[in-house]
């Protein structure tokens, strides 16, 4: 039986790129999927996963529209029976230098932030009842390398302000959202990933892009498209982030480096800390609830803040 | 000995609390200052500010409203002619969960990040042309120590807290990138991340009555004031970029600004 039969994760943003390899992935592990897009070619997507003979509910709607997220999870858990995982990773990224005019600024400010943190704020608060009544789940919030510099310098690109912003304020719903889910057995981590083969990132070095310079037609030439990451293999960090059981973590990606979640980094001890600062009970997490999950792994690494 | 004689500093949220404290500090250093609060009596405050011998304006603005902020850094032009300083303090807190209903969290939503992180990037957006046109400035952006905790404590502020401390890593990240974007410009961008200091808003959590146990435990916020005078006047080839925690139960200081950090080669 394949490891996530019986389970449904809902995927934001998979009409391309991460999103598109994440719902693959999930699919293929045997999850039910449901997708959604502001792009209309999410239909298509899911037209290709139901070929191979998965459950498919396509969404093609703009996130930041509370409306269309409540319908959507309502959907899903009416088609599925329930809801296990949400991977927020529809995102918008924006070139926002600060020598912007005024009226650009606030209009970047709604672009971008309605996107990456309101609409993630929104999608996490409608399946945690669900998730709660499964008596478990997974929150995956798709984050950048940007939030961990300390492997590679020049990240937070000075133009782009407000997508490190959100990405920063991410953490907010990651560490705390972990913390008040874990007596529900539901896990809030972020992966957050450097360079990755996608649209987004190919558009950058195409004529308009911000590294049009360094590239052409078709986007980046083959020595930098060497050193981006495969979108399958974020695919399968996810995966194995999944089987692994941990929360509240930020698992660093790194371009360069290979892609593996390292060892825990002592959330239980962060969690005790916590318990200890707010007089919550403790509670032992344990590896999640699926089948074939490996025992979770003794905590190697020092207490060092994940985010610090 | 005014410190910081002639400069024009800007400090938003300063009708209580902390943000009141850095007014009347930057004031006795000798800055003009512009104030902005919600609360009416940020204009009796610009009144006492100027019995410390400086010139002071009030706005009654709402940082979270673009024509507020407008209002409040052109309004300061007109007066004085330039910004030097910015302090961008004004907060709000509330409580809440991941378990929230939507309703809820949608709510506090607009307070949180429109107050503590929209705010933010209106004030920095509207007056870093000032700065960058007048060669120079400096601006310290007010997080909280759940984004830069103590060692051995864990990031966030609790499990119920989670829009508060989104809308403070979100300030984060805006201090870091105009730090790194404002460099060759001269403008300093900084935060501080602190823990419990003796507030308007940290006494409304004791019931406005904390015990003399509970207020000998917060920092005291002329200790924090001291280090924004500090940190500013370090001048213009200090620190940026840098999130400076300032910790209950720590000493209260500049440390040393680390040397540069070779970069690390891909395995
Ligand atoms: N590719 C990288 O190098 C990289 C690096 C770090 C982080 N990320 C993050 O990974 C995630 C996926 O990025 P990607 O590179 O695959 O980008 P992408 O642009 O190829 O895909 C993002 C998808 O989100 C969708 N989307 C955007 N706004 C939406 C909205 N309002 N409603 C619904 N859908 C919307 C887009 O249509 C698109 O299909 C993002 O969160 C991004 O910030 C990517
Ligand atoms: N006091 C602490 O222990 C502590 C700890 C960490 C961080 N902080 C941060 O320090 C800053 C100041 O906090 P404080 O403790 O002095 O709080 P406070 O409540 O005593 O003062 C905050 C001031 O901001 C004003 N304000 C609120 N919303 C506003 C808006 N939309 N527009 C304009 N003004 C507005 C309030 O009216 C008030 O005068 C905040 O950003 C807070 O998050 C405080």
């Amino acid at each position: 039986m394949a490891y996530l039969s019986g389970k449904t994760a809902i995927v934001t943003g998979a009409a391309q790129g991460l999103g598109r390899a994440f719902a693959e992935r999930l699919a293929d592990e045997g999850a039910a999927v449901a997708i959604c897009d502001i792009r209309p070619d999410v239909v298509a997507v899911g037209e290709s996963i139901a070929a191979r003979g998965g459950g498919v509910l396509s969404g093609v709607f703009n996130i930041a529209r509370r409306a269309a997220c409540e319908g959507f999870v309502a959907d899903t858990a009416a088609r599925f029976g329930g809801i296990d995982i949400l991977i927020n990773n529809a995102a918008v990224w924006r070139s926002t230098p600060v020598t912007d005019p005024w009226e650009k600024a606030l209009e970047d400010f709604d672009a971008v932030i309605d996107v990456n943190v309101r609409a993630v704020m929104m999608m996490s608060r409608l399946v945690a009842p669900h998730m709660i009544v499964r008596g478990g789940g997974d929150i995956v919030n798709i984050s950048t390398d940007y939030v961990l510099p300390k492997r590679r310098e020049g990240v937070n690109a000075p133009d782009t302000d407000l997508y490190n912003a959100s990405k920063w304020a991410l953490n907010g719903l990651t560490d705390a959202g972990a913390q008040a889910l874990a007596p529900h057995n539901i896990r809030v981590n972020a992966l957050a990933m450097g360079p990755t083969d996608t649209e987004m990132l190919r558009a950058l070095f195409k004529p308009g892009g911000k590294l049009a310079h360094l590239g052409g037609p078709d986007g980046p030439p083959a020595e930098i498209l060497a050193t981006f990451m495969d979108p399958a293999d974020i695919a399968q960090l996810l995966v194995d982030l999944l089987k692994d059981g941990r929360t509240g973590e930020n698992i660093g990606v790194w371009a360069g480096y290979p892609i593996e979640l390292g060892p825990r980094k002592r959330w239980d001890v962060r969690m005790r800390e916590r318990a200890d600062f707010t007089g919550q009970p403790l509670r032992d997490f344990g590896p999640p609830p699926w089948t074939d999950a490996p025992e979770p792994v003794e905590h190697l690494a020092v207490g060092k803040p994940t985010n610090a | 000995m005014a410190r910081l004689q002639g400069q024009v500093a800007l400090v938003t949220g300063a009708a209580v609390g902390l943000g009141r404290q850095y007014a009347e500090a930057l004031a006795r250093e000798g800055c003009d200052v512009v104030v902005c609060d919600i609360r009416p009596e940020i204009v009796r405050v610009a009144e006492e500010l100027v019995r410390l011998g400086v010139r002071a304006i009030g706005h009654v603005a709402d940082v979270s409203k673009p024509a507020d902020v407008r209002r409040v850094v052109d309004g300061a032009l007109a007066e004085f002619g330039k910004i030097d300083i910015l302090i961008s303090n004004a907060g709000v807190w509330r409580g809440g969960d991941a378990k929230d209903p939507l309703d809820k969290s949608l709510q506090d939503y607009d307070v949180l990040i429109g107050t503590n992180m929209k705010g933010v990037f209106l004030f920095g957006r509207a007056v870093i042309p000032v700065m960058t046109a007048a060669g120079g400035g400096h601006i310290i952006n007010i997080a909280t120590d759940h984004v830069h905790t103590h060692p051995g404590r864990p990031t966030a502020g609790g499990s119920a807290m989670d829009l508060y401390d989104v809308s403070k890593w979100g300030v984060l990240g805006l201090t870091l990138t105009w730090a790194k974007a404002l460099a060759p410009h001269n403008i300093r961008v900084n935060s501080f991340s602190m823990g419990a200091t003796d507030s308007h808003m940290l006494r409304g959590f004791h019931n406005n009555a904390p015990s003399e146990a509970d207020v000998a435990s917060w920092m005291k916020p002329e200790a924090v004031c001291d280090l924004a005078i500090q940190l500013i006047g370090e001048g213009h080839t200090g620190r940026t970029g840098e999130n400076i925690g300032v910790w209950v139960g720590f000493e209260i200081e500049l440390k040393p600004v680390p040397a540069a950090k070779p970069v690390p080669v891909a395995a």
